[in-house]
């Protein structure tokens, strides 16, 4: 018996192989993360030769002291914080409160509600007339157009009513006899009831708003209400275009030399939050994934 | 009845969210058949009917971008989709947990980088001094701006959908094949059969049905590539091969305002992407779980 069950050679020559490969693929994916980190810390010349690789050359600490410097870049930052932290509690609350009724059976709009939504996920809104809509609503240039738009994703309305119809009925049943409607049902018997849904959700919503692009590129035109995400875009849009004309690069001065640390240091700090709390979040995100896979 | 009320209440806020970010624009398809007029506005725009979409199907344009847009999807399915099923594969077959907790922490992690970040990461290494031109000219090749060659774009588009996606993708995977019952492994041990054998006449077979599904769906989802993952690599000596409905349309519509072409485009996405997810449905129905 335990003859049949031990992996004979070649199993195990396979197996090893196996888990030397996919640690080889992991130094792969996690190379440029860590590359572009060494560069932020590099001298800019030996960036600019490509002599850093996954530690840095000519330790120099300019890159993160133009980070600290640059006002707009800060400003962006916290235009991107405000939109998250106000976004995730904004989009929480309003898709809660538009999947409790959907999840109750009694409720007898529900099927036609929930029809609507469906439709909302099969029909793509086209482009053009989504932003003349929004325009004709007067949120041109409105930081919190961001928020506006991203209240609900039918997605993540249909798996939190999946979730409330999943809930035990009686505790409702009981509240509802002693008197208490439904909004202080949601609140107090649902809401609590719910916390890992939340969280999960809460953590998509986030990496949703933080990593947000085409809302402010299409609706925000002042440069003060521009997200990180946007900021970044243009560091690398202004190097990409450095790159066409090398001629040049010589003539102004230490900015130039030192652009690629600059870029790298950006690159990282406008991703700092998601890797600091990645750790923390990989549990919830793991049973989102999955929350994903439920029928609505 | 009346102690529901509040249920009632309690809709309509979601009910505006609807009409006015989704209801309307969708009806506002209606300016394709208009001459739209930005100042004019929608209800005083002449009606023109089937001009735009005319001028669109005799518009070379029209066909690059078509053509690019089909071209990129189904390259990513292609190579996108079975990605994370052998990646899940892999994984499985790792013995110490620690490892597996530790290459899944590195694997899922490019997942939450939005487009810019992935793309600011790639120029670093396709740069012309980067590490992909140094292993060019290592192997004696020559130094080339990556980012800048057509030939280069499509690749650099699914290795970038790879890198970000194919780690995150295995977690589906590797919860069907954590659902699988252990008495069939150890009864197909018993009958002598070795790990690749489990693998193939079990695991494999085991986590198809899921694979179908999520087949389906991205066929369904096939025109909807994204806006973020192009935009952020393409630069306009690549526009002839990376243009896409989505980059074209932003690009047309919103940069030089012709509104009425560019909304004709966006209906007949609109409608491919219909069609193709109603037939995904109905395939997905005769194996016993539509959509709807």
């Amino acid at each position: 018996m335990s003859r049949l069950l031990r992996d004979s050679r070649t199993e195990r020559f396979f197996l090893t192989l196996n888990e030397v490969l996919l640690s080889l693929l992991a130094l792969i994916m996690l190379y440029p993360l860590v590359h572009t980190l060494a560069v932020s810390f590099s001298a800019g010349p030996a960036a600019e030769a490509g002599r850093v690789y996954l530690w840095p050359v000519g330790f120099q600490t300019t890159g993160w002291r133009y980070v600290v410097r640059d006002r707009m870049l800060h400003r962006s930052f916290l235009n991107s914080v405000y939109v998250t932290v106000v976004g995730v509690v904004a989009s929480l609350s309003f898709t809660a409160l538009f999947a409790y009724p959907l999840s109750r059976s009694y409720f007898t709009p529900r099927k036609a509600l929930s029809l609507m939504v469906v439709i909302s996920l099969v029909i793509r809104y086209p482009l053009i007339p989504y932003f003349l809509a929004i325009r004709s609503y007067g949120l041109m240039n409105n930081i919190h157009v961001l928020i506006f738009t991203h209240l609900i994703t039918e997605f993540n309305l249909i798996i939190m009513r999946t979730f409330f119809q999943g809930l035990p009925d009686e505790l409702e049943e009981a509240a509802l006899m002693e008197g208490a409607n439904h909004l202080h049902i949601l609140i107090r018997i649902i809401v609590p009831l719910s916390k890992p849904v939340f969280a999960t959700l809460g953590l998509f919503f986030a990496v949703n708003y933080w990593n947000m692009f085409l809302h402010p590129l299409m609706f925000l035109r002042d440069a003060n209400l521009m997200p990180i995400q946007i900021r970044l875009r243009q560091f690398i849009a202004q190097s990409a275009a450095l790159q066409e004309t090398p001629g040049e690069v010589g003539g102004r001065g230490t900015a130039d030399l030192n652009r690629r640390t600059i870029e790298a240091a950006v690159t990282i700090f406008a991703t700092l939050p998601i890797l600091m709390l990645y750790p923390f979040l990989q549990r919830h995100f793991v049973k989102g994934a999955l929350l994903g896979s439920v029928k609505g | 009845m009346r102690k529901h009320r509040l249920l009632y209440l309690m809709v309509i806020p979601g009910i505006v969210w609807f009409v006015m970010f989704r209801a309307i624009p969708i009806g506002g398809i209606l300016i394709a058949f208009q001459d739209f007029n930005i100042f004019r506005g929608f209800l005083a725009s002449e009606w023109v009917g089937l001009k735009h979409f005319a001028y669109l199907f005799q518009y070379q344009d029209f066909y690059r971008v078509f053509f690019n847009s089909m071209l990129i999807a189904i390259q990513d399915i292609v190579f996108g989709f079975p990605a994370p099923i052998l990646l899940a594969l892999a994984m499985n077959e790792v013995r110490l947990l620690g490892h597996k907790r530790g290459l899944q922490t590195i694997l899922y992690l490019p997942y939450f980088f939005s487009w810019v970040m992935i793309a600011a990461l790639f120029f670093q290494l396709l740069s012309l001094n980067g590490i992909v031109n140094q292993i060019i000219v290592a192997f004696g090749g020559e130094r080339t701006l990556l980012v800048q060659r057509s030939w280069f774009f499509r690749p650099m588009i699914i290795i970038s959908g790879l890198y970000r996606n194919s780690g995150y993708g295995t977690i589906v995977y590797l919860a069907a094949i954590a659902g699988i019952d252990p008495q069939l492994y150890e009864a197909a041990m018993i009958d002598g059969a070795n790990r690749f054998q489990r693998i193939v006449r079990i695991t494999f077979p085991s986590i198809l049905p899921t694979a179908m599904v999520l087949l389906l769906l991205r066929v369904g989802n096939l025109l909807n590539f994204g806006f973020d993952r192009i935009y952020n690599f393409l630069t306009p000596l690549t526009y002839g091969v990376g243009d896409v409905f989505d980059t074209y349309v932003y690009r047309v519509g919103l940069t030089e305002g012709q509104y009425s072409v560019t909304t004709a485009i966006g209906l007949f996405q609109a409608v491919v992407a219909f069609v193709l997810v109603w037939m995904v449905n109905q395939l997905m129905r005769k194996q016993g779980g539509g959509l709807w």
